[in-house]
């Protein structure tokens, strides 16, 4: 504004003030060490021009820095992502290494409640050394101050953590609380103690990629749900994610008017995707592109526990959370890890109304002491605490497998299942033919002329008269066996049905999940 | 007298092959279903379609003798035909068909048996001084054996099952030191092609060109030669693109080889359909490989120059016809060219790529030949071989043959998985190709690139990756969302509260 | 986006550098439209190609065109610029994943958990198409793990054995 008053040039002063801090020294500092800024990282995270800084001209709560001191090393705010508002806030690694001081953790908690209040979701771009030695317990207290909100805010608005720089030990929690965590390859990392105190205190010698890399989040701990080759791809992906939510867990996720709706082209195509032997792999994401609309895949945990995809998509428009069985990777089995990357992701499904898919070939639990010593009871009961406790549209369609206990947890119907279609593929047994017969007929085998032919024989039988979906069907455990070219349009109806769904819960203050 | 009836005992391409000319002839033609192929395109030919009983089966019906022999005799049927590979070159499918008076469109048990064993094969052609490579004697039924034997020929040698073809079990080893790794994985690949372990070894000629010479022959005595194909264009000793004549060969040079193969047969006492293979040096000096006693996949450019009817020569002298042809009757007519289409990634090694056919389109063009055992829609079976199609393209001369190909494959294209196209579109440019200056090693030495690229091919590969990349991040930076609605679950809990 | 001009490197066989405007690839000569579907038809010196995208993953795209498949991994100039500033040697994988290179069956493994391996040594046999392909170590290093067992069917890429680089 041109105003030459005195109370409009000082506004004005110190406008062009905070302005000075962002120089070329600002922006030259972070791409120097291959980074992006805070500034351009929220530019490229909302939609252009709508963000809105809150609290620029917060001071730390120690200051004797001159320059940048602004913010406290960290830009909060709201904008627009989509046309949809969501809060953010974006720690300024230029300032004091983005570490955590009284202040800068007083905005953050300042965005968290806003957003949780206005029913907004908010997104956290983490690039901190972590807690400021120089403010001591202050700023222990200021983590605190926002695990509380995450916690407080979870399950009532998505809450995203972009991990674009470093996150150690206390720093690590919030996003561990959040939704899910995105990460950046070669820049970000995530641990709770860093690589030089492992090697005092264990003399392990390790890199910081390798202890904590977004490599080593996506694949083998599964901290991290999502990872990017640099930061702009990071970003895209918290807003492609975002078209997925809804804004809060009262409201139903968005609709996509501007994409139009695009059906798999050849549905004939997914009864030759199942290979005739039972025991030969296939791709389960081939069958799922070829039911939810063209290309609105969106895999979760994509490099994590790979026996079991998590992944949002949408049927006609409709955005559903999708948990399918991966046959080509261990045979498709659970085991601790898929139970537990599935369990979460039900659980998430759950708290902000997407309706879910289940995809099921599943030979069983992966047997074995490794499983077993790592808890496989605890952990394969969350997924069906999951499923059971879930009150979103739930429908299932067993494409090949379903043995056991396995059966039972992929949302069948006697645990809650609101719907449950079959293949003429599918095979609904106690368990399979080769461990059936040995059990059953272990006498006759024994006492046969020809073992090996007598066990052909049997298991052949078996496979014709058990190891269907017919028997099922018939005790209505299956409500129907589909004509897989139909499986869209069935479940495109079935969705439809259960739009307005709606299950009694006896109060209680929370169940107790297996942990 | 020609048989009323006959069992295909076989499938895909040259299942559909054998029933057109048998319908051609008025014989009834019956064709077996198997569970893995339930919907295959060749039963849509088949006068009755006969549906195996897999539960008795311990592999594939098609080299399963005894199943074959009951099927035969429960529908009654004359004849059986074994197509190629699968029991084609098994004496005891032929023996079990003459001891039940069924007509095995083939040679005697005994031909093939004879013919079967390269080292007889090759001891009575050296009989009749057919000029041989230098080889091993005997069976190598194991490793040492097949050490000693290595090392008295000299390497480099070649080891080679003595029971089957078609590349399987056969290995080049240059160093003694190779010879173990590759001895144990040429023998488990003959055991599961052929059932037969048993290796033979050969001097290894470098760069030879490989030469088959047609021949037909009645019960009577009478043998003819339907002139030469070359197969040189080979990949790990399997061959992909044939053609009639050889560039290489002179009137002089053909009809001597011709000759032997005729002299040959006679001095066994061939019948039917056979084709006599040789080794051509860089001297044009050849040598006795040894003899095919079936149909071969590669017939069709033989019947392109000839204009006979294989198929129906072969059934006629399996019946004991006497041959109407005679030696001077036979003129080459142009030139005639054959290619493989295998559903193989030629950019990933040749690696196989099984799946489904979304679209498989040739041109209508005069000088195209399209045998196919598939239609779009149809899944590859994995368990048989990779090959999807044969393009038989003709010209008046060899350039022209090559032209047209080239044209040809322009205006092919298949989708959903992927083909040796691309291999073929390269080959088919190739200098040395076009010249005629061709030999087993081209493939691996000559062809630079396995695959064709037009000029900007990937420039406009790489423009369309960005385009539809950029048209995603369009999506996610501009595209807005509409408002959502209230869950009914939260107005349903409200009413509940309230 | 900025409507001004930005500069795209598409990284594939070869690389090739593109000048991008408002969400299109505007290059000289070079017209691309869309076909409906994945299917595009790109335009070069006046010859036309038909292409089809077969995958799109974040910065990767798989490209279908004239019986070729291409894959690309694309990036903007500055991006990449700024990327080439932090430390590669710093990587994070001292994993080797050895991986089918075509479906079949196993019919060989030749190591155990806990074995040394040399770079080059032969790890397992695959059968596929009635051939047997022997499977290779391109890494020296230490067996973690062995997911395949002779007999198992198994899918293209998938992991059959796992090599702890020394």
């Amino acid at each position: 504004m041109q105003d030459n008053r005195p109370p409009f040039k000082k506004f004005e002063q110190r406008n062009q003030e905070l302005a000075a801090q962002y120089d070329e020294q600002y922006y030259k500092k972070q791409h120097s060490k291959g980074k992006l800024t805070a500034k351009e990282r929220l530019d490229i995270l909302f939609d252009k021009g709508t963000f809105e800084e809150l609290d620029a001209f917060a001071r730390p709560a120690k200051s004797d820095n001159k320059k940048g001191h602004f913010g406290d090393g960290l830009i909060c705010g709201h904008g627009k992502i989509s046309g949809r508002r969501v809060f953010a806030y974006a720690q300024d690694f230029n300032f004091m290494g983005g570490s955590l001081g009284a202040t800068h953790a007083q905005k953050i908690i300042k965005v968290q409640e806003m957003a949780r209040k206005m029913g907004h979701p908010i997104i956290g771009l983490i690039d901190s050394g972590g807690a400021r030695i120089q403010e001591g317990i202050a700023s222990l207290a200021g983590y605190a101050g926002i695990f509380l909100n995450n916690i407080k805010s979870s399950g009532i608005i998505p809450q995203i953590s972009v991990i674009l720089g470093p996150a150690a030990g206390g720093a690590v929690y919030s996003p561990a609380l959040t939704d899910f965590i995105f990460m950046t390859r070669h820049t970000a990392q995530m641990f709770v103690t860093g690589p030089e105190v492992v090697k005092e205190v264990l003399n392990e010698e390790i890199t910081f990629e390798q202890l904590g890399g977004a490599d080593v989040h996506a694949s083998k701990s599964g901290v991290a749900q999502f990872v990017y080759d640099d930061e702009e791809h990071t970003l895209l992906g918290v807003r492609k994610l975002l078209r997925y939510l809804p804004s809060n867990n009262i409201e139903l996720p968005p609709a996509d008017k501007s994409t139009p709706i695009a059906a798999p082209d050849r549905p004939e195509k997914l009864s030759l995707i199942i290979p005739d032997e039972s025991i030969r792999p296939y791709d389960m994401l081939e069958i799922i592109q070829n039911i939810i609309d063209q290309n609105s895949i969106f895999e979760v945990s994509e490099l994590y526990a790979q026996n079991i995809i998590t992944a949002f998509g949408r049927l006609n428009g409709q955005v559903i959370g999708i948990v399918a069985n991966q046959p080509k990777v261990l045979a498709g089995v659970l085991d601790v890890n898929s139970s537990m990357k599935a369990a979460r992701f039900v659980r998430f499904c759950d708290a902000f109304n997407i309706p879910l898919l289940v995809l099921e070939d599943v030979p069983g639990f992966l047997p074995g002491s490794e499983q077993e010593h790592l808890g496989l009871i605890r952990h394969g009961a969350k997924l069906l605490y999951a499923f059971g406790e879930a009150s979103v549209p739930k429908v299932t369609v067993i494409i090949r497998k379903a043995y056991g206990g396995a059966y039972i947890v992929m949302n069948s119907i006697n645990i809650g299942g609101d719907f449950n279609f079959a293949w003429p593929t599918a095979e609904v047994a106690v368990m399979g033919p080769e461990s059936a017969v040995k059990i059953l007929n272990k006498r006759d085998i024994e006492k046969a002329e020809n073992p090996d032919q007598l066990k052909v024989q049997l298991i052949n039988q078996y496979k014709e008269e058990v190891a269907n979906p017919y028997i099922a069907d018939e005790l209505g455990y299956i409500d129907e066996v589909i004509d897989p070219a139909l499986t869209r349009e069935k479940l495109i109806s079935a969705f439809d049905l259960l739009r307005n769904k709606y299950t009694d819960k006896s109060p209680r203050k929370h169940g107790n999940i297996p942990l | 007298m020609l048989p009323k009836s006959i069992l295909i005992a076989n499938r895909g391409e040259i299942a559909i092959r054998i029933m057109r000319t048998a319908k051609k002839m008025g014989i009834k033609t019956f064709a077996l279903q198997t569970p893995q192929e339930a919907n295959a395109l060749y039963l849509k030919y088949a006068d009755e379609i006969i549906k195996v009983r897999e539960e008795n089966l311990s592999g594939p019906v098609f080299l399963n003798i005894e199943e074959l022999i009951t099927y035969a005799k429960e529908y009654k049927i004359d004849s059986i035909h074994p197509g190629y590979g699968f029991l084609s070159e098994n004496p005891e499918l032929a023996k079990r068909c003459e001891d039940e008076g069924i007509l095995f469109i083939g040679p005697s048990h005994e031909s093939i048996h004879a013919m079967g064993n390269k080292n007889v094969a090759k001891e009575l052609a050296s009989t009749i001084n057919i000029p041989l490579i230098k080889g091993s004697k005997g069976a190598i039924l194991n490793f040492q054996e097949a050490k000693r034997q290595a090392a008295e020929i000299g390497y480099p040698i070649m080891l080679k099952a003595l029971a089957g073809g078609g590349g399987k079990g056969m290995r080049v080893v240059r160093k003694e030191k190779e010879l173990e790794t590759a001895y144990k994985l040429a023998v488990n690949e003959a055991v599961n092609a052929f059932n037969n372990g048993a290796m033979l070894i050969e001097k290894y000629i470098e760069h030879p060109r490989h030469i088959e010479v047609q021949i037909l022959a009645d019960k009577h005595g009478n043998a003819i030669h339907l002139f030469e194909r070359e197969c040189s264009i080979q990949r790990k000793h399997q061959k992909l693109l044939e053609e009639a004549p050889s560039a290489v060969l002179s009137e002089a040079l053909r009809s001597k080889m011709g000759q032997l193969a005729i002299k040959l047969c006679k001095y066994v006492g061939y019948s039917t359909l056979g084709t006599v293979e040789f080794l051509l040096d860089s001297q044009n000096n050849f040598y006795f490989l040894e003899m095919n006693t079936r149909v071969q996949v590669e017939h069709p450019v033989t019947e392109a120059i000839t204009g006979i009817d294989l198929i129906e020569q072969q059934i006629r002298t399996a019946a004991g016809e006497k041959l109407q042809l005679k030696q001077s009757d036979l003129k080459i007519n142009g030139w005639a060219i054959e290619l493989r289409i295998n559903a193989e990634d030629v950019q990933a090694g040749f690696a196989p790529n099984f799946g489904i056919i979304d679209e498989m389109e040739f041109p209508d063009d005069v000088n195209l030949r399209v045998d196919t055992g598939f239609v779009p829609g149809s899944v590859i079976p994995s368990m048989y071989d990779s090959m999807i199609a044969k393009l038989i393209i003709t010209g008046k001369t060899r350039e022209e043959a090559v032209e047209n190909a080239i044209r040809i494959l322009q205006d092919s294209s298949v989708k959903g998985i992927k083909t040796t196209i691309p291999f073929f579109k390269a080959t088919l440019r190739h200098p040395d190709f076009v010249s005629g200056k061709i030999d087993t090693s081209f493939v691996q030495e000559k062809l630079d690139k396995t695959f064709h690229q037009e000029h900007n091919e990937e420039m406009a590969a790489a423009a369309i990756a960005l385009q539809a990349y950029l048209d995603e991040i369009r999506r996610i930076e501009e595209d807005e969302l509409d408002s959502t609605n209230a869950s009914p679950w939260i107005s349903r809990m409200l009413n509940k509260l309230s | 986006m900025k409507a001004k001009k930005e500069k795209y490197i598409v990284a594939g066989y070869q690389e090739y550098s593109f000048d991008v405007k408002s969400y299109s690839v505007t290059a000289k000569k070079l017209h691309i439209e869309q076909a409906g579907g994945n299917r595009y038809i790109a335009s070069i010196d006046k010859v036309a190609f038909q292409g089809e995208v077969l995958q799109l993953k974040q910065n990767k795209c798989t490209v279908l065109l004239n019986g070729n498949t291409y894959t690309f991994l694309i990036g903007k100039e500055e991006t990449i610029k700024r990327k080439g500033a932090y430390k590669k040697s710093d990587s994070g994988s001292n994993i080797y994943l050895l991986k089918a290179p075509m479906p079949g069956k196993i019919v060989d493994v030749l190591v155990t958990k806990g074995a040394k391996v040399e770079k080059g040594e032969p790890l397992a046999v695959l059968e596929a198409m009635k051939m047997q392909n022997l499977l290779q170590a391109e890494e020296g290093g230490t067996v973690v793990a062995v997911n395949a067992r002779v007999g198992d069917s198994v899918l293209g890429d998938q992991v059959l054995v796992e090599l702890k680089i020394d």
